[in-house]
């Protein structure tokens, strides 16, 4: 059995029985958890291409799965990526629990997550942009289902993925042909253009991230939170998919170099729209866009230590925006109540929630003490090496989002924080306080968290399908 | 069927071109049905006939999913344009227009030379990525911006399928229509419903 066909089989039953048991929010989550987990260890362990005997019966996982002429292949260069990816999305779809999401959320989520995987081990590798557009248009139904008519985000995701997987798919023909020369001046400027709209679209940078700030109105929480992790994750691993692949591209420092500004430019340019915004959704929508915009400047160091200090950005992004999204998610759900009530009854809040979205928010930001920290100061260091501004930038789109997201929850929180405990239980508790406890942990005892994105790294730098 | 190349571009144009037009659904499934048909005729005649059936099945599917969404939703009034005349029906044929005699300029300049694809296709390819691109910018409803994307799809595959003519692939695109037309409707049909009986997601 090819192990591309184990993945999409046992993601498949986990979302059917996720998809039978919906109804029951905690037990389906644990279920999903445990599958995304299971997945994640039989992707990282399993022996590939031996006879493997268990209870009397020998079988063997190959590497590869060939199916209408095409391979989709699981081997070393992929298999971190595509463990981190399980875990990571396990890990957000497990906590969804919290925030009540819809009930065909987890099944959906597993799809996602295996079209995403399947995006990785595909081969030829450029037409991963397929799978990532399938895998948007999943997402289209997640973000659209909050309320009515609350589609506009979603559609305008489905029809920017759709222009990327066509640039891509044309500029990747292009850009194959002139690999077979191997010869950079072969690749015209204009693949060149597409090659850079396509993954513009992917990681959404602007213009093409205003569907986020869109759907962060309309969707719930987590629901953005996980479109927008996995959706730019997927991206970000088929960019550095594709700098592998096509290193003569990059060779040119000039190419390395419009990353890296651009990078810059970003990570400023999304801070300032973030602490323009009155709303916080908004806010840690753009704060999602600068902090693309500094995974940037890492990948624009060419570099393996910059591939991994881009994955520590993308892996500490999960801690935040998962901890924004469970704090906002029962914030809101005590707002909603509190207003509910008839005068002279208490109102119900309390600063738990508020304190992890604010913490969520920070470690987006980079701030110390936090998730984020770590690998935005291992890039300053790094950054420090080509000038003062990339270093500068990095400080100053931190500061303002810091600082931003302090200001609006000040404004729009800790109203009633004398008040005592909301309507939410023992595991919401535990949830707000792992979610808390683990950015700190993270933020202070950060080799917790590199050793597996370095071996991430390393199977991508070191294989190329 | 090389002959009938030149006839299918005139009738996919106008196809494309009316159903940015008008507004009665009918009419657009079944311009976009008719649209799926004619590029059978334009994908290059080197392809295997696999491709072909593939590319007429899916049309099929997605046609047959966005007219059951929308009968079961009801949206097969002739609905007038809500916006006024002016930027309504008039804005959008001088639209059309002004695309249409675009994409064919920039057919037959030199600015866009793909090896291999002949001048009838690359012509149908602009006009239907030109034509499904004002589509998807101008209407904000669900189905009309899927239809707008179908077309988008459907010039880009006569185009890609001379560059990569693979099963895999063209199954992969298939798949991306129909999923759009299935996603489509459940945007459209299932939530609003599930709001409209008091159901809270």
């Amino acid at each position: 059995m090819g192990a591309s066909l184990l993945i999409f089989l046992l993601t498949l039953l986990a979302a059917t029985v996720v998809a039978l048991l919906r109804r029951r929010h905690l037990l389906s989550s644990v279920i999903t958890g445990i599958f995304a987990a299971g997945i994640a260890l039989t992707v990282l362990y399993v022996p590939l291409n031996t006879a493997i005997s268990i209870l009397g019966t020998s079988f063997r996982i190959n590497s590869d799965w060939e199916i209408l002429g095409r391979s989709f292949i699981l081997s070393e260069a992929n298999r971190s990526a595509i463990g981190y990816l399980y875990i990571t999305g396990g890990f957000l779809l497990t906590g969804s629990w919290v925030t009540r999401p819809i009930r065909m959320f987890l099944p959906l989520g597993l799809g996602i997550l295996s079209l995403v995987a399947g995006s990785l081990m595909i081969v030829p590798f450029l037409f991963a942009a397929i799978f990532i557009e399938i895998a948007a248009i999943a997402a289209l139904i997640m973000l659209s289902s909050r309320k009515k008519n609350a589609y506009s985000g979603g559609i305008r995701l489905l029809i920017f993925f759709t222009f990327g997987m066509m640039a891509l798919l044309i500029s990747g023909w292009a850009v194959d042909v002139g690999g077979i020369l191997s010869d950079a001046s072969a690749v015209s400027e204009r693949s060149l253009l597409l090659l850079y709209f396509g993954f513009s679209v992917l990681l959404a940078i602007p213009p093409f991230h205003s569907w986020i700030p869109i759907a962060s109105e309309e969707a719930q929480p987590f629901a953005i939170g996980f479109t927008v992790l996995i959706l730019q994750g997927a991206g970000l691993f088929f960019f550095l998919r594709f700098m592998n692949t096509f290193p003569w591209i990059w060779a040119e420092d000039v190419n390395l170099s419009i990353l890296r500004n651009g990078g810059a430019v970003l990570a400023i340019v999304g801070a300032l729209w973030a602490f323009t915004q009155n709303n916080v959704s908004k806010l840690v929508s753009y704060a999602m866009v600068s902090d693309i915009g500094v995974m940037l400047i890492a990948v624009g160091f060419g570099s393996v230590d910059g591939f991994r200090i881009a994955l520590g950005i993308l892996a500490a992004r999960v801690i935040g925006i998962s901890c924004w999204a469970i704090g906002i998610s029962i914030n809101e759900r005590q707002i909603s109540h509190s207003e509910g009530m008839r005068e002279g009854q208490d109102e119900i809040s309390h600063w738990l929630p508020e304190v992890v979205m604010i913490v969520g928010i920070l470690s987006l930001a980079g701030v110390p003490l936090t998730a984020g920290f770590p690998s935005r100061w291992s890039l300053m260091q790094l950054a420090a090496h080509k000038g003062i501004w990339l270093s500068f930038s990095i400080l100053l789109s931190s500061g303002i989002i810091g600082y931003a997201g302090i200001k609006i929850t000040l404004m729009h929180g800790f109203r009633n924080s004398e008040h005592l405990d909301g309507d939410w239980g023992l595991a919401e508790r535990a949830f707000l306080w792992g979610g808390l406890g683990i950015t700190i942990i993270l933020g202070i005892f950060p080799q917790v968290l590199f050793p597996w994105i370095t071996q991430t790294i390393l199977g991508l730098s070191t294989a190329t399908p | 069927m090389n002959f009938l190349a030149p006839l299918a571009v005139i009738i996919v144009s106008i196809s494309a071109g009316v159903t940015v037009i008008i507004d009665n659904s009918r009419v657009k499934l079944a311009l976009l049905a008719l649209q799926y048909g004619l590029i059978a005729i334009l994908i290059d005649p080197t392809t295997p006939n696999q491709l072909i059936v593939i590319k007429i099945v899916t049309g099929l599917i997605v046609v047959l999913v966005m007219y059951i969404s929308a009968k079961q939703k009801g949206i097969w009034s002739d609905h007038e344009n809500e916006q006024g005349l002016l930027t309504g029906r008039i804005f959008r044929m001088i639209a059309v227009f002004l695309v249409t005699t675009s994409a064919i300029g920039i057919g037959r300049s030199n600015f866009v030379t793909i090896p291999g694809i002949r001048p009838e296709a690359l012509s149908a390819a602009l006009l239907l990525g030109g034509l499904g691109l004002l589509q998807v910018s101008m209407f904000g409803k669900p189905p009309d911006v899927a239809i707008g994307l179908f077309s988008l799809l459907n010039g880009f595959e006569i185009v890609y399928g001379v560059l990569e003519s693979s099963i895999a692939i063209m199954t992969l695109l298939a798949v991306v229509h129909v999923c759009i037309a299935v996603v489509i409707g459940i945007v459209e049909l299932d939530v609003e419903e599930y709001f409209a009986s008091g159901g809270d997601l």
